[in-house]
């Protein structure tokens, strides 16, 4: 009785006050009706930041003095993708150990407490197609920060006790690798799209990692880690001119060696359409991937592809899957789509969503409507608008730091792009219409390539029975397969 | 929208910030309450109807962090209602008489069209919940489990939302920010508050006044089944199809005997599946009003228009039907220590925890400076586990947390699987004593200090992270917590750290976890008679055997081992050893006997 009551009360306040907030005032009806003063943003071009040191180091160093802070990331041209495949596992230790492991002049533990001490952060670690390095520290400690920084770059200790436990870290892990629905369906969606002998699928394994010496982790750090192969980013509370000539000093006497990779290679692997499940026990929603062969970066529908993926599935709640699959149908929580450009090799197209196992053959059916009607319908201009806004109005926002966008102007010589890429970004977007839309979505989504990946509850899965369809199965959309757990450590079968 | 946490504190130094954030000047304002002019200081402004509004102004990027916080979060759920905070959460997003709508009245028929069926539909889930306890069927949620009756009902229901959604303009609410350039649009529910947030280009800051406003008062509960199926997907991401998340939450349940922490944010399921329009609207008319709630913006902005537009957005909005009740449940002093043994898929672990103090509590600052003399590279933990014992893996974790009404001492080590959990929860607390009784040196604590100061700036850097502790701690306690905090741990002493480790670390108050990896990591070069035996024991058993044979082949003390033999032959021949782990004991004895005679060997070589 009371929750009536005290309804109806709450209904009440709520008329007057809409009344009330209409009534007086110029408060506009509708938040369209806002008018807005322009907003005066323009982005400052790399080359004001950009310096070359005389030893050839190319380097981007921008003045912030909102704090009396120091920041420095140091990119270097390396990667997983160059160590020998008997020793997967190398360049990620050897990134991380030359940090960890200590320097000439001081132990790691010694490392370790001064670091502390400073209240400093300084990392180093080495991914799939780059390595980095990086510090924070207080502005009155740029001297000291700066030369541990350079020390661990330039002369790390690869410390045996430390190496050791971090290969029995890594060979505990190794065995982890089938705990979670999500690390199952990374690695796997991986193998599906490139195949198994591509770098980018290469993980370490026990015997990998047992055949890592100390002398490689140095061999590794000669051949890839020295200025000829490094871009720095830098900001902080600091004079511009200053901190180039300390630079310039710091790493000055440090002779170049070789210029590491330029480029990655590609896969050689064409994915084979399908539904693929893998059962894993004890979970009671499945994580289904959908997708196919993307392109690499640098097209000249880059941008179109770029809207007519966020109309799809990346503009959060403006894009069709999220407001089928979730706002519509509640069927998940997390959803959406990725059309990945990739920067070496093509990547990949891929949608998503995790939800509850009979509801998997369903929900896959209404994304592969939303992507056969990308192609087969034209988007309306509202939707266009939408999505193009979405990026377009946010992209001030994108570089909050000065140090934030140091770190895209590297990646952007890093990766060889067009220093002004980001300048035209803006009317690059504007420019994209409703037929290149469908254009780029006929040219580059293929219903017909799709490969569904669903890890969960196999049977669960297989039998559906959403109440809405409960007919529906996965063959729907292709040859189903099940596919056996991989054994974690070394990924076989 | 996201689930966050927040588990770890934020820290903001006073020292030095002078510079940093704009200090108002004293003008003759009625409504501001003056600062002490130091450290972050926000100017304060309450309106009438009882909202607070904090500004800080930084014009170094075109934008504003935008915030609202509300007073209440999971720890506010009603009994039987767990999970309603998050889930309005949700609702929040689904627009209002006004947004989300192409004809609200027209919408509206339908809508009173659903409720009325879904009372019906309530009625006979009740009924399918009862055959359920009656062994009738398993599960109220599979359609082909459903009464004739009740699939009728939900077909009709289906129906009605597909008529509503004529009227419906989708997700209008959300478009509205991000087509206006609003990036980061999303909020979260904790035990004790539930924030909206979003980051607008600097030209746009009416936006915000005009959304807020409105949904704290014409939000309707637009979508509202279809939502609540939504956070169940949720929670089946976050908990139940987890590894480790269903016996995370059974260890929260644990360690809060009476207290509302111990109900998970997200919710009970069988509660989640239940709860109803009605229930939300109830719950909004309460902690939805300005009095239960603040604004905080951090960016670039003119604060006195912005003052101008909260009086103009948010002025007239009445306060709530009801002053908010406050969580008067008190958590009992525990009278014995909780266990938990948990087997999962993961690596083995232990989390220890020890109840402590709510936030501000004059003992936090030392349980505080406690927490981070045990944490990082550097502090005890990881030198006695990682470097001396060789037990555990990566970076101990420690943290305090003082939430509003208590909090919780917590460490959580990821442990060696060839070592025990029970050995490393040993390690920690043989160096809880050493704090208790034992030297702490002006290096240690100086560095924690360091940290305190360095650690703040850092967490000023963004507009969005400012705006955060602003208003998660004037939620919880006040806005001041942001500069007092760090004050009181840079006064913290050597005695005051060992007081609270006598005060706090009490083993009947402790709440411990244990996990093993489920069916145990298989160990390398194992013997396989040493498996097939290992398989025949609980897990506990099984980590038990496997220290005791990795400590005896490691010993080099013949004085201790020569006993243990003796002990364990006359054990044998005694026939008191249970049956089940006779073949573990005849193992470890022939383990042990071989180590005393390869070190006897040894010996008589050297002789």
């Amino acid at each position: 009785m009371f929750k009536r009551i005290s309804l109806w009360v709450g209904i009440g306040l709520v008329v007057c006050a809409t009344a009330a907030l209409q009534a007086e005032g110029p408060l506009p009806d509708h938040p369209k009706d806002l008018q807005y003063a322009p907003l005066d943003f323009k982005l400052p071009p790399a080359s004001q930041f950009r310096g070359v040191l005389s030893n050839g180091m190319v380097v981007y160093v921008a003045e912030d003095r909102m704090l009396p802070t120091f920041d420095m990331t140091v990119t270097i041209r390396t990667g997983s993708a160059v160590e020998p495949p008997d020793k997967v596992g190398l360049a990620s230790l050897a990134g991380e150990q030359m940090r960890d492991g200590g320097t000439k002049n001081l132990t790691p533990e010694e490392l370790d407490e001064r670091v502390e001490f400073l209240a400093a952060s300084l990392y180093s670690e080495i991914g799939r197609t780059r390595g980095e390095a990086g510090l924070f520290c207080l502005a009155k400690d740029i001297n000291e920060g700066l030369g541990l920084l350079i020390e661990v770059l330039r002369y790390p200790r690869f410390d045996g006790e430390r190496l050791r436990m971090a290969k029995d870290r890594m060979l505990q892990n190794v065995k982890r690798r089938n705990d979670s629905t999500r690390s199952i369906s990374r690695i796997e969606w991986g193998f599906l799209m490139d195949g198994e002998t591509h770098f980018g699928n290469r993980y370490p394994s026990s015997n990998t990692i047992k055949a890592i010496t100390r002398e490689d982790l140095f061999a590794f750090h000669r051949k890839y880690v020295h200025p000829g192969n490094m871009i720095l980013a830098v900001a902080g509370d600091f004079d511009r001119a200053a901190m180039l000539k300390k630079l310039e000093n710091a790493f000055a006497d440090w002779p170049t060696g070789e210029t590491g990779p330029q480029s990655f290679p590609a896969p050689d692997y064409d994915p084979k359409p399908g539904v693929y499940l893998v059962h894993k026990e004890d979970v009671n929603q499945g994580r289904v991937t959908i997708g196919h062969k993307a392109i690499k970066r640098g097209s000249p529908d880059e941008f179109a592809l770029r809207v007519m993926n966020g109309i799809l599935g990346a503009a959060g709640f403006r894009s069709r899957l999220v407001a089928k699959v979730r706002s519509d149908e509640g069927l998940a929580y997390n959803t959406g789509s990725r059309f990945n450009q990739g920067i070496y090799y093509p990547g990949n197209f891929q949608c998503w969503f995790q939800t509850k196992s009979n509801s998997c053959a369903y929900a896959t059916n209404l994304v592969f409507d939303e992507i056969k009607r990308m192609r087969d319908e034209k988007v309306t201009q509202t939707d266009l608008d939408d999505v193009t806004a979405y990026y377009v109005e946010s992209f001030p926002q994108r570089f909050q730091t000065r140090l934030s966008l140091m770190e895209a102007y590297v990646d952007d010589e890093y990766t060889g792009r067009d220093p002004k890429y980001w300048q035209s970004y803006v009317d690059n977007l504007n420019g994209v219409t409703v037929d290149e839309v469908q254009r780029v979505a006929k040219k580059y989504l293929h219903p017909d390539q799709l490969v569904v990946l669903a890890v969960g509850d196999a049977e669960a899965m297989k039998i559906g029975g959403h109440d809405k369809a409960p007919k529906l199965r996965f063959d729907v959309f292709g040859q189903v397969k099940q596919l056996p757990l991989r054994d974690p450590d070394t990924l076989k079968r | 929208m996201e689930h966050d946490s927040y588990e770890r504190r934020l820290w903001i130094v006073a020292v030095g910030l002078l510079l940093i954030v704009a200090s108002w000047p004293a003008t003759a304002r009625g409504e501001d309450r003056s600062p002490a002019p130091k450290g972050v200081q926000p100017r304060e402004v309450t309106l009438e109807n009882g909202l607070t509004i904090l500004l800080v102004e930084r014009h170094e990027q075109p934008t504003v962090a935008c915030g609202l916080f509300f007073d209440v979060g999971g720890a506010n759920d009603p009994q039987g209602k767990s999970g309603i905070a998050h889930l309005f959460e949700h609702m929040m997003f689904k627009g209002s008489m006004v947004i989300g709508t192409s004809d609200y009245k027209a919408e509206r028929s339908y809508l009173d069209a659903q409720d009325k069926l879904r009372a019906k539909m309530n009625a006979e889930m009740d009924k399918m919940r009862l055959m359920k306890r009656r062994g009738g069927i398993d599960d109220v949620l599979d359609p082909k489990q459903w009464t004739p009756d009740y699939a009728a009902m939900k077909k009709q229901y289906d129906e009605l939302v597909e008529a509503e959604r004529t009227y419906i303009k989708k997700d209008e609410f959300s478009s509205l920010y991000t087509t206006n350039g609003g990036a980061r649009l999303n909020a979260g529910t904790m035990e004790d508050a539930t924030m909206y947030f979003v980051q607008l280009p600097a030209n746009k800051l009416e936006l915000f006044f005009w959304m807020e406003s409105d949904r704290m008062v014409n939000g309707i509960m637009r979508e509202f089944y279809v939502e609540r199926d939504n956070v169940r997907e949720e929670r089946r991401l976050g908990v139940e199809s987890t590894p480790t998340g269903k016996y995370n939450e059974a260890f929260d349940a644990l360690f809060w005997q009476s207290h509302p922490y111990g109900v998970p944010v997200i919710g009970w399921a069988s509660e989640v599946e239940s709860i109803t329009r009605d229930d939300v609207r109830d719950f909004y008319r309460i902690y939805y009003a300005p009095n239960n709630a603040r604004m905080v913006l951090v960016g670039d902005f003119d604060s006195d228009k912005a003052v101008e537009m909260a009086k103009r957005y948010f002025g007239r909005l009445p306060r709530g039907i009801k002053e908010p009740p406050p969580v008067i449940t008190e958590e009992p002093k525990p009278i014995a220590e909780r266990r938990l043994h948990a087997e999962a898929e993961t690596n083995p672990r232990v989390r220890m925890r020890y109840h402590t103090t709510a936030i501000g509590h004059t003992d936090e600052a030392a349980l505080d400076v406690l927490a981070q003399l045990l944490s990082g590279k550097t502090g005890r933990l990881y030198k006695r586990l990682v470097t001396t014992e060789d037990a555990a893996i990566g970076e101990p974790r420690v943290n305090n947390q003082g939430r509003k009404y208590a909090g919780y001492f917590e460490v959580n080590v990821t442990v060696k699987e060839d070592r025990t959990p029970e050995e490393v929860e040993q390690f920690v607390l043989e160096e809880l004593d050493k704090l208790r009784d034992g030297e702490i040196t002006d290096h240690e604590l100086q560095k924690v200090k360091n940290q305190v100061l360095a650690t703040s700036v850092r967490r000023l850097r963004s507009n969005l992270g400012l705006m955060f502790q602003l208003g998660l701690y004037d939620t919880w306690y006040d806005w001041s917590y942001i500069n007092e905090a760090p004050e009181r741990m840079l006064k913290v002493t050597a005695d005051d750290v060992r007081r609270v480790v006598k005060d706090y670390f009490d083993p009947k108050t402790r709440t411990v976890a244990i996990y093993r990896t489920k069916g145990g990591a298989p160990t390398e070069g194992e013997d396989p008679e040493l498996a097939a035996i290992l398989e025949k024991l609980s897990p506990q058993q099984r980590d038990r055997t496997k220290a005791m044979i990795k400590r005896i082949r490691e010993s080099t003390d013949l004085d201790r081992l020569k006993p243990m033999l003796q002990m364990m032959e006359q054990g044998a021949s005694s026939d008191q050893i249970p049956e089940e782990q006779k073949m573990m004991f005849e193992y470890v004895l022939k383990v042990l006997s071989a180590r005393v005679a390869e070190l006897e060997a040894a010996d008589k070589e050297s002789d």
